[in-house]
């Protein structure tokens, strides 16, 4: 293998050794690659196996991705940036499967955002191999057929080949056993649809939205031809001509440069035609699909397969129930997802599903997602309909047809389980049909207790001086109770509500928004809180940066910078409920994080021998010759004869104060590398506090405290001095703990006076509820321990524990990952430094946007998120089994990956749970 | 609880009345920096990989902020419980001399 190209893809390239047939369709007498695309890269994932360490990773993958990111369109002096921010930042130290899966994500999001993606597939040259016995290169070029409508002759010299295609679409003969032309026996796609039409106009309804473009490219996988559907039904066809100046892909698909560059295979139809020729789909009666409805239909096809294998073999019957499969599955899932979409919400942003309901909307989304992922190629179900497809385009012999009745079973099985879990939603949303619904009045009772509740958790985390304190605390404890009070039972609630719901609804917006509000701009005082103590360490940095040339240039940056981010920061402070403040913060947040990591950048690009060195703890801690010194040359001790005599004693102290430590030193803990990062770790910490507590045990030491002068240790100077004070209490564990946690206002080292200080332990701060004051990372089995005051807040916050849906056994799913996540979100996701909970959900980290948070109104998505966030909290399981959490949904755990399909099931469910999706 | 007159009657039996303010300081720094090497030895020593890696991170993120002490123990309890073990150590330091 030449050295250098990626593995997988020249190892086939090459050598030509296809174990997968499906993957390839290079054959040992054609030629090795020349370019290396960026498809290429997207197309061919790289194993495990071939990345085994970094240089490997130079070698197989950078070595060429920047010139496939030049030809696919990125700039060429950009590349190198977006490579670095994003491959380069790949930890080898993990896992292969974790590392190689993360390149190949990155790689695919490069491809999916390259600007050229969708123009003619240019390449990169790459080395002619060198290696005797190596096929020659042959030069290949692109040719491009300028209409659709003409008729494709392909011409084997002017074909592109891949380097790494997985497969050739074979060239097609006369006399080849495929048929020219398939008529299709099957029903049509719903075209008459009116969701289709709706779901394309709104761009949020993802991934409905997204279905027919999937469609669209879907066809296109077959397609090498101008595609023409025409349904058989009247009405479809109407709704067809008015609205397909709506899609972006109607039906008619037409694939130019598919049609230019590669042979054929199949049409979407699974036939070849003349492009000129519009493809006629017959379809069933309408009585017949009615009938068809109430039968199995997977049972129903696995019949017609039964049929077709007992008989003598019929190329191009299975061609034809291939593609009947394929359309009738797509009619079926239309269907149902239509039903659902009609039948699964009431009572708009009121209704609570029923538990049936609940188990529909959790199978729904499985559904989806079950549907989704059918879509990849990559997938088992796309695999075996890509071998399929390849061997139905093939001239059939005995081994062919053995494969596609075998693939053909294969296919049918995955589809089946689709086919049996649409059947489950069916006679779910059924059953909805026939629940009672809860009273308008009970609705709204709930949804205002709810509300209260919330209210309540946010006065909680506020401070009294929050400049909104006051306005939330009459909201919700006089506002809403009254509300409540007025809806209830007792009071006539069902009429009032209903008499007065305009103006009940009114004021429950108010005050959801100003609660919204809070808990928005809190998030932002979070970030603005961490912000501080970035530029802090930021403005530290810039002392120490040597001035090398680049020290100077990301001195340069930093100064800039700082001052910025100091001017941001200086104008957010928690503020009132006006229009514009919260735009404004989240402007302000923008500038300043783009800011800081541009920093925080510029200074890990430093080279090693620049690179900012943290400040020595030894500079800010005596050593202990230090210490002994420290005693001998103060200038204030030195010319004092009259004190010699005590400043000798205080000496002799020190040194078995040093003794002591070294003692204690001298453990096996005190070594290793955790020691060394300790002592690294402790140099940051405020010491002094921590010393003046220590320096008063200290002058207790010994058996009796204050008779300590009979100790060994007995740093005593005038103990006469100090006796009054350090006899009234013998310290102890909740003595001293309390001091550190509050003595930060102490700052008595050269007092000469004693302040009075009241005996009455101060409090301790406020900590708010979600520990919004301490955001970033926890470690939960220390705080499960704990029986302190940091324990988790009554679980009380929008839990509707009782009316949790249990798992419904008879559902079937094809895989763990239920819900229609992308793929890039199926990986786990590592929770980074500075990710937050709301960020996560919100796509505005590496995870990407959930995608229940496209199936929901924008503007609920506040609302969708805090209802998760409470759900998070109040639930330790589902913390565990979602993973990245500490104590609640705001304490995320650095480093700790997160089951984001999980996320986003459990986002499904809330916003089903209040109506929330659309 | 310790009061400010405690350290002071603390500071005065350990003579560090009679040195400047900065050499008072240092001194108090290296009895605390001793007390947090203990501590966050034993404390780190009882965390994974990656719950070392979180807790540095919190330390180093959070190092300049006022209350970061008081943050630290109400974040990580046990950090808090073994730092104060290490503190009351001290009063029988005499033991190990």
């Amino acid at each position: 293998m030449k050295e250098g190209y990626p593995s997988n893809k020249l190892d086939v390239a090459y050598r030509g050794d296809f174990e997968d047939p499906a993957r390839t369709a290079f054959s040992n007498a054609q030629l090795p690659p020349q370019r290396v695309t960026l498809e290429d890269f997207a197309k061919y994932p790289f194993g495990p196996s071939e990345i085994t360490s970094k240089s490997d990773y130079v070698k197989h993958v950078l070595t060429w991705f920047s010139k496939a990111l030049i030809d696919a369109g990125y700039k060429p002096n950009e590349v190198d940036n977006l490579i670095r921010k994003s491959l380069d930042t790949i930890d080898f130290n993990r896992p292969e499967a974790m590392y190689v899966a993360d390149i190949n994500r990155i790689i695919q999001n490069f491809y999916k955002a390259a600007p050229g993606k969708n123009s003619s597939t240019e390449a990169t040259e790459v080395p002619a191999p060198v290696a005797a016995g190596q096929a020659e290169i042959i030069e290949t070029s692109v040719q491009s057929t300028p209409t659709p409508i003409t008729p494709v002759v392909p011409q084997q010299s002017e074909t592109h080949i891949s380097p790494f295609a997985q497969k050739v679409e074979p060239f097609r003969s006369a006399d080849d056993g495929v048929p020219k032309e398939v008529t299709i026996n099957t029903r049509t796609p719903d075209l008459s649809s009116v969701s289709s039409v709706e779901i394309q106009q709104e761009e949020e309804t993802l991934p409905l939205a997204t279905e027919f473009d999937d469609r669209a490219q879907e066809y296109a996988e077959y397609g090498n031809r101008s595609i023409k559907i025409t349904p058989s039904f009247p009405e479809a066809t109407n709704v067809t001509a008015v609205k397909k100046d709506n899609f972006e892909n109607p039906p008619q698909v037409t694939r130019n440069e598919q049609l230019a560059s590669t042979p054929l295979i199949l049409t979407p139809e699974m036939r070849v035609v003349d492009p000129n020729e519009p493809i006629v789909l017959e379809t069933v009666s309408a009585d017949d699909e009615v009938a068809l409805e109430k039968r199995n239909v997977g049972l129903e096809y696995q019949s017609k397969l039964d049929a077709l294998n007992t008989q003598a073999f019929n190329h191009e019957a299975y061609i034809e129930f291939v593609f009947d499969v394929h359309t009738g599955l797509r009619h079926e899932y239309d269907g149902v997802i239509n039903s659902a979409r009609n039948n699964l919400k009431r009572f708009d942003g009121f209704y609570a599903p029923s538990t049936i309901e609940k188990q529909a909307l959790q199978l729904l989304s499985s559904l989806q997602g079950q549907y989704a992922k059918m879509q990849n190629v990559q997938s088992d179900y796309g695999l075996i309909r890509g071998a399929l497809t390849e061997k139905l385009s093939e001239s059939p012999t005995d081994a062919i047809e053995a494969e596609i009745k075998s693939l053909s079973q294969s296919y049918l099985d995955a589809t089946q389980k689709l086919f049996a879990n649409i059947s489950k939603l069916e006679g779910l949303i059924e059953e909805v049909k026939q629940e009672e619904k809860p009273s308008v009045a009970e609705v709204y009772r709930a949804q205002f207790e709810k509300l209260q509740t919330e209210g309540n958790q946010v006065l909680r985390s506020l401070s009294a001086s929050h400049p909104l304190y006051e306005r939330l605390k009459t909201a919700v404890e006089v506002d809403l109770q009254k509300i409540i009070a007025q809806a209830s039972v007792e009071n006539g609630g069902d009429k009032a509500v209903l008499e007065n719901s305009s103006n009940f609804i009114a004021r429950r917006d108010q005050i959801k928004e100003l609660i919204s509000f809070i808990k928005k701009e809190q998030e932002y005082q979070d970030f603005f809180a961490r912000a501080r103590a970035r530029v802090q360490k930021l403005e530290s940095q810039f002392e120490i940066i040597p001035t090398g040339d680049k020290g100077m240039q990301v001195k340069t940056i930093l100064a800039e910078n700082i001052v910025k981010i100091k001017q941001a920061l200086s104008g957010t402070d928690s503020q009132t409920a006006t229009v514009g403040v919260l735009e404004n913060l989240n402007q302000q947040k923008s500038i300043i994080e783009m800011l800081l990591r541009d920093s925080e950048e510029s200074i890990s690009s430093l080279p090693q021998s620049e690179t900012v060195v943290q400040q020595e703890v030894g500079s800010r801690v005596l050593t202990d010759a230090e210490l002994i010194a420290v005693v001998e040359k103060t200038p204030l001790v030195e010319n004092m004869a009259e004190v010699q005599d005590r400043y000798q004693m205080q000496r002799a102290e020190i040194e078995k104060y040093l003794t002591y430590q070294r003692e204690q030193q001298s453990r096996e803990r005190f070594s290793g590398p955790v020691y060394e990062k300790a002592k690294r770790l402790a140099g940051m910490l405020h010491l002094g506090t921590i010393g003046k507590a220590a320096a008063v045990l200290l002058t207790l030491a010994g058996p009796a405290g204050v008779s300590s002068q009979k100790s060994d240790l007995n740093i005593l100077g005038d103990l006469n001095m100090s006796a009054g004070v350090l006899a009234q209490p013998d310290f102890d564990y909740a003595a001293i703990s309390e001091f550190l946690r509050t003595a930060e206002g102490f700052r008595v080292i050269s007092e000469t006076v004693a302040p009075a200080v009241s005996t009455v332990a101060p409090e301790l701060p406020k900590v708010p509820v979600s520990v919004e004051t301490v955001p970033g990372v926890i470690l939960p089995d220390m705080v499960s321990r704990s029986n302190d005051e940091t324990q988790d807040m009554p679980s009380e916050i929008f839990s509707d524990l009782a009316d949790e849906v249990p798992k419904d056994k008879g559902i079937e799913f094809a895989s763990p990952n239920k819900s229609n996540v992308p793929e890039a979100l199926r990986k786990p996701y590592k929770i980074n430094f500075g990710d937050k909970f709301w960020d996560i959900n919100e796509g505005k980290t590496l995870a990407g946007k959930l995608p229940v948070m496209s199936q929901i109104n924008p503007s609920l998505k506040q609302a969708l998120i805090d209802r998760m966030r409470d759900k998070i909290n109040n639930d330790r399981a589902l913390r565990d089994a979602i993973g990245g959490f500490g104590k609640n949904a705001d304490q995320l755990r650095t480093g700790e990956l997160m089951n984001l399909d999980k996320l986003n099931e459990l986002g499904v469910s809330v916003a089903a749970d209040y109506s929330y999706l659309k | 609880m310790i009061t400010s007159q405690h350290i002071q009657a603390a500071q005065t039996k350990l003579g560090l009345d009679t040195l400047s303010p900065s050499d008072a300081e240092a001194i108090l720094n290296r009895f605390g920096y001793d007390i947090v090497v203990a501590t966050m030895t034993e404390f780190m020593t009882s965390l994974g990989e990656w719950e070392q890696n979180s807790f540095e991170s919190w330390i180093e993120a959070h190092q300049a902020e006022p209350d970061m002490l008081e943050q630290l123990m109400l974040l990580y309890p046990q950090f808090g419980k073994i730092l104060t073990e290490e503190i009351l150590k001290l009063k029988n330091a005499h033991e190990v001399v």
